[in-house]
């Protein structure tokens, strides 16, 4: 692995050799891949882990006992593990989805269907990525719930004393995103759960944008239930997480019904299958779950407190260049995780990232799912660049480059 | 590579011409393109089957703009059958495009004024 050293600053462009995608050239110019938060590249150590899996130990898992299954088997229960260790949970509070937002249907399905109520209060935040707000409207819907929004300010940052003000006895469920996809915030999860339990509520946090670029402990977090997806995190797509408290998981019915999920089946009923597996109905993603436990693997051995400190730099410096460069908005607070929402005036976001795009760099435009905070922000969608661990100081410097090239042109 | 962003287009992009609320119009359509958010409101005046006038409000991307621009220049004074006829290839001819400069997912802002024009004479009929 590219892995010069251990500690201190992380060397990203040696890093950049483990990842067949950054290797190739856009536009006749080697690819500035800025759009991290949307996905990330995956390493070739990532693309062997599945690829071995396929060539060499392929079959389904849980059910036989040849020796291919029991291989598959090994390495399926073995990622549950490593990705369960990864955010200091047991093994077994770990359930696997295809993603985040299956992960954060589960629970408002498992959870939220079966124990809301007419009067109850379902607590988010402003800055909610669909994945959170949509289930849980639908929940509200068939429940009877309310859903209440917690105020974002003039910062970016989490109104706390809005926070405050809207928490109550009638609060069954709050939701908060860990890091936001849009802003960079990162919001106060410990202190939000604690909250959430002095009102009997159950915390649930999304760490779409946070599990990928900092170390998390489930436990020091104190929350119900987190979720987050392979695909962010340098693993492929089609496999997610869902950690939540052993004691809510057990009480909680499961979500999908069918093969794998039972102990026992009659012709009228059935008996469901221990944690993790009654969340885990019919044959899993088991090449996911190895790919996901070997990004894991590899995101370790770099160390998550580099990766973050890497993201955070590049972010802060990014942030104070175009909230420098006139004709250029920047949104979202001082501190930062590794991503800039920016607009470009009288540019539209789409034709930034086309125009980015003629040079080789990577971003997004759009309103990044989270089409409440862009009206809260009074702008329609925004451009955003989001790093990673093997983003260069060129990359940025390119960004800044091609943004500065885009204010002379549209204006 | 060719750059999209040619003066021609930044030029309409930035001052488009027809552009404006149209009072009483014989017809008038709204499209939008969900991923740009392009929103485009598009008023014709039409006697004996012939455009008089076309106008249009809206807010979209330069390429949506610039398209919708040329496109009601191009339309003034042509019978409603022409509009029918209206191309792909017309249209990036118009742009001063290479139809291969133009990437799939932003062909949508290319054609969403003639999608829209087509549309209204649909209305007509």
């Amino acid at each position: 692995m590219g892995v010069t050293e251990q500690t201190g600053e992380l060397d990203a462009e040696t890093l950049r050799a483990d990842f067949p995608t950054l290797q190739r050239e856009v536009n006749d110019r080697r690819i500035a891949y800025l759009d991290n938060a949307a996905t990330a590249q995956k390493p070739q150590q990532v693309i062997d882990a599945i690829s071995d899996y396929y060539e060499n130990s392929n079959a389904n898992v849980h059910r036989c006992i040849h020796t291919l299954a029991e291989e598959a088997t090994e390495a399926y229960d073995a990622a549950h593990e490593t990705v369960a260790e990864f955010i200091g949970a047991d093994w077994d509070e770990v359930v696997f989805t295809k993603n985040a937002t299956e992960a954060s249907n589960l629970v408002a399905h498992a959870y939220g269907m079966n124990n809301l109520s007419d009067g109850d209060e379902i607590l988010l935040t402003a800055m909610e990525h669909h994945s959170m707000i949509v289930p849980w409207q639908q929940v509200a819907e068939k429940t009877g719930a309310t859903i209440r929004y917690v105020d974002v300010t003039e910062d970016g940052e989490l109104d706390m004393d809005d926070l405050t003000a809207k928490v109550s006895d009638k609060t069954a469920v709050v939701g908060v995103v860990h890091a936001s996809n849009v802003l960079g915030t990162v919001n106060p999860v410990q202190e939000i759960a604690e909250i959430a339990h002095e009102h009997d509520a159950v915390c649930i946090v999304d760490g779409a944008q946070s599990v990928p670029h900092m170390p998390i402990d489930v436990e020091d977090i104190g929350c119900d239930f987190l979720f987050f997806s392979g695909h962010k995190m340098l693993g492929p797509t089609g496999i997610g997480a869902l950690y939540g408290r052993e004691e809510l998981l057990e009480e909680m019915d499961p979500f999908l019904y069918g093969g794998d999920m039972i102990s026992r089946v009659s012709e009228d009923t059935a008996e469901w299958s221990s944690l993790p597996w009654k969340f885990e109905a019919g044959t899993p993603n088991v090449s996911g779950a190895i790919g996901l436990a070997t990004a894991v693997e590899y995101l370790e051995n770099i160390g998550m407190e580099r990766i973050e400190q890497h993201g955070r730099t590049l972010a802060r410096d990014t942030y104070d260049h175009l909230a420098d460069m006139e004709h250029v908005t920047v949104y979202g607070p001082d501190d930062r995780m590794g991503l800039v929402a920016f607009t470009v005036e009288n540019a539209h976001p789409h034709d930034l990232s086309s125009l980015l795009n003629e040079d080789g760099i990577a971003i997004r435009g759009g309103h990044h799912c989270a089409q409440p905070l862009s009206k809260r922000l009074g702008v329609g969608s925004t451009a955003r660049a989001s790093y990673y661990l093997y983003n260069t100081r060129e990359d940025m410097e390119r960004l800044e480059t091609a943004v500065k090239k885009a204010t002379g042109l549209f204006n | 590579m060719d750059s999209l962003y040619k003066q021609h287009i930044l030029d309409h992009y930035k001052d488009p011409h027809n552009f404006g609320e149209m009072d009483d119009p014989d017809a008038d359509v709204e499209a939008e393109n969900p991923s740009c958010g392009d929103e485009l409101h598009l008023y014709a005046r039409v006697a004996d089957e012939e455009i008089k006038k076309l106008t249009f409000t809206g807010e979209g991307c330069a390429l949506s703009i610039a398209a919708a621009s040329l496109l009601t220049d191009e339309l003034q004074g042509k019978d409603t059958d022409d509009i029918k006829n209206v191309s792909e290839e017309e249209m990036f001819e118009l742009l001063g495009l290479e139809k291969d400069a133009v990437s799939p997912m932003r062909m949508k802002c290319v054609l969403l004024c003639r999608d829209a024009a087509q549309q209204l004479i649909d209305t007509q009929e």
